[in-house]
């Protein structure tokens, strides 16, 4: 059991992190801050598709400063709700703005899916995440950055279910997450 | 304390606003004045409603950059019969967010002035303008590589000045943020600017040394704190510089009743001077929630129950009650009142006392040794988890440094809670004298249901508290008229001063109406 929270996080490039950034309002030549709790394996396992290294732990003192450093211009993740939302205010003042989010909560031994975003990527997303099994986020890791091609977060909703659980360190709600700086 | 309906919205004439709204575009240049269903509003809204159907939905948000565009800003709306609700970053979360009273004002947002005018290493002292926050001046301390700190509170986003003028405190031994005021600048509604400190002198010019909270004559700065006489545009804040030796450690107690001999144990070391003001006994759930949650440890809902909390603790080595606190000074200082603490605690079964390490601890440790050497983070909001996206509303009332006085209200706030369903989570601060019981009732903000249920809750607890003679410090927007109410005493005659003084300072009544009680027209214009 950790005794405070961590966090992992990293600038990667977009193509690194998806090729899909290329063709959304991402360009492949900047880069993308992801940010995850380092507290819980299925946030870990989002932290490893992305490519980000598992040594890059920040308390949440040094993540607020890297936060307010900000230049990236995308910023995806996987949290607690309470890291996204201090997370999201914070740089909601740098001008970054939310345009998918997805709510990932352990309902009856099953991981519950809710996704806002642009209509036709959370669809996919949702139908892959319900073929996902534990290894949702390793999903989500491939999918989410597309969602960038939101220009809001309103823009539809899907729901669904992953056959798994998550695993037991989990909070039982994670929140993951993609602002965009406007 | 019965429920009140919901406010109507300020009464502003139509014609009146456009024609201000036009000025202040004028004024402060259009991209600062937000009006309109796209502009931004959504953000000057309470994130932690109990009662999320109210609206306070403001008409427009002014994002003024100096204090001559403050003046002019209060100038028109003085013009113009317009009332403001001034902000500073907006993130007293708990207590009404960045949210008016009501409906219908127009929102005065000071986040743009974000800068950290002065920082005196010789004397220690910063000069803040409302927009910095802890975070900000972290900072620039450690980008100037200086040796000083602030105290800043669990929660280091929100603004220095904010959470000093709302009574916020901090955990280093100079907790108590009002105690750091040296100085404030304040705009007057007729536009008057006021220096509270050495800059009203002639000299000094409104540049002040911010070395003293007060000068010649009346003492005026605490006037301004929770009050809505002045738009307050600049801080000056005693900072400390870092002890040679800081060692932070927790005592930790077995059982829920043991909060009343800890509380005895600990006082003569508080009133000595050992033990310093800033630390804090924590209940074995708030230190817990940094770390878990409710979902985790098995069902959805209503409190945890008494065996199942003494599982948790002793799965993540916490007590009923934890109490963690720093010492700080010289080696030989800091060796001699761990000494003393040690001896204090001798002969109190089931005692704990554990020295933080840097290695990894108990939930808390880590967490309240940062904040004892004024590291100011966000890490405080991963109690909010505990119901998966949570909520806080905050009980936060005063009472004598007594353990007999702190075992009652645990004890009453605990039954409240079964009652209502919800666990209690709650820590006391030590002063020297008093005892500050902060009592998050942490809620679903998605749950109307949920939301309503803390609201009753918090009207019970409140009632219960004034019954025992505690009073309310701070509190939600929400029930300020019902807080102002309990501080009654001889015909409401504080509240009658304050009246008075409000409507000599401010006799249009444009600046946050409603805030802390306090309405214009001696209270009469609250539901006009």
């Amino acid at each position: 059991m950790l005794d405070r929270r961590t966090f992992l996080t990293g600038a990667l490039s977009a193509t690194l992190l998806a090729p899909a950034l290329a063709r959304a309002r991402v360009s492949a030549a900047s880069t993308v801050r992801v940010v995850v709790d380092g507290g819980c394996e299925d946030a870990r396992a989002f932290a490893r598709a992305c490519g980000l290294s598992e040594s890059a732990h920040q308390d949440a003192a040094s993540l607020a400063a890297t936060l307010e450093d900000m230049r990236e211009t995308a910023c995806v993740g996987l949290g607690r709700d309470s890291q996204v939302f201090v997370l999201t205010r914070l740089l909601a003042s740098r001008g970054y703005r939310p345009v998918y989010e997805g709510r990932h909560e352990l309902v009856a031994a099953r991981t519950r899916h809710t996704l806002r975003g642009a209509r036709d990527a959370v669809r996919t997303l949702a139908t892959a995440l319900a073929d996902a099994g534990d290894a949702w986020p390793r999903w989500l890791a491939t999918a989410a950055p597309r969602l960038a091609h939101a220009a809001s977060l309103e823009q539809a909703t899907a729901r669904t279910v992953s056959g798994l659980a998550a695993r037991g360190d989990g909070p039982g709600l994670l929140v993951s997450w993609c602002l965009l700086r406007a | 304390m019965k429920p009140r309906d919901a406010l109507p919205p300020a009464r502003v004439d139509a014609g009146a606003l456009d024609a201000a709204l036009e000025e202040w575009r004028a004024a402060l240049g259009p991209q600062w004045v937000l009006s309109g269903k796209a502009s931004g509003l959504a953000r000057y809204r309470d994130d932690f409603a109990p009662d999320a159907a109210q609206s306070r939905a403001p008409h427009a948000a002014l994002q003024p950059a100096n204090l001559k565009q403050v003046q002019k800003v209060l100038e028109i709306a003085r013009r113009r019969g317009v009332p403001l609700w001034p902000l500073a970053t907006g993130r007293n979360l708990g207590y009404g967010g960045a949210a008016a009273r009501q409906a219908g004002v127009v929102m005065l947002d000071l986040q743009r002035m974000n800068r950290v005018l002065e920082i005196n290493e010789a004397l220690g002292y910063a000069l803040v303008e409302p927009g910095v926050s802890h975070l900000d001046l972290q900072r620039e301390l450690t980008r100037r590589g200086s040796a000083l700190t602030a105290a800043p509170p669990a929660a280091g986003w929100g603004s220095v000045l904010g959470n000093l003028l709302e009574r916020g405190h901090g955990y280093t031994p100079r907790a108590e943020q009002f105690d750091n005021l040296c100085g404030l600048q304040l705009v007057l509604a007729d536009g008057t600017v006021v220096e509270t400190g050495l800059g009203a002198r002639e000299r000094e010019r409104g540049k002040p040394r911010a070395v003293l909270p007060w000068r010649h004559g009346l003492p005026a700065a605490s006037l301004f704190g929770q009050a809505n006489f002045a738009v307050v545009t600049r801080l000056g804040l005693a900072l400390t510089p870092r002890p040679a030796v800081l060692r932070a450690y927790r005592v930790s107690v077995a059982a829920e009743d043991d909060l009343r001999v800890l509380v005895e144990r600990l006082r003569p070391l508080l009133l000595d001077g050992v033990v310093a003001p800033g630390g804090v006994i924590v209940n074995l759930l708030l230190d817990a929630a940094l770390v878990t949650t409710r979902r985790r440890l098995g069902g959805d809902s209503g409190p945890l129950a008494a065996e199942a909390r003494a599982r948790l603790g002793a799965e993540l080595g916490l007590g009923a009650w934890n109490y963690h606190g720093a010492f700080a000074g010289t080696a030989d200082s800091v060796a001699g009142d761990a000494q003393a603490l040690r001896e204090a605690l001798r002969g109190l079964a089931g005692a704990r006392l554990e020295f933080e390490d840097g290695t990894g601890s108990a939930p808390g440790v880590a967490l309240h040794a940062a904040l004892a050497r004024g590291v100011a983070s966000t890490e405080a909001h991963a109690v909010l988890d505990w119901v998966g996206a949570g909520a806080h509303l905050d009980v936060d009332t005063s009472l004598p440094l007594r353990g007999d006085a702190a075992l009652a209200a645990f004890r009453a706030h605990q039954a409240l809670c079964d009652e209502h369903g919800l666990d209690y989570l709650a820590a006391f601060q030590l002063g020297p004298r008093d005892l500050r019981h902060r009592h998050l009732l942490v809620f679903a903000r998605d749950d109307a249901q949920a939301g309503a249920r803390v609201a009753k809750l918090y009207r019970a607890l409140a009632a219960a508290a004034d019954g025992r003679g505690e009073g309310v410090l701070r509190t939600h927007l929400d029930f300020m008229d019902d807080i102002a109410a309990q501080y009654a005493w001889s015909d409401q005659a504080w509240l009658r001063t304050c009246e008075s003084l409000k409507d000599a300072l401010d006799p249009g009544g444009l600046l946050a109406p409603g805030k802390s009680g306090l309405w214009p027209g001696r209270g009469g214009r609250k539901r006009d």
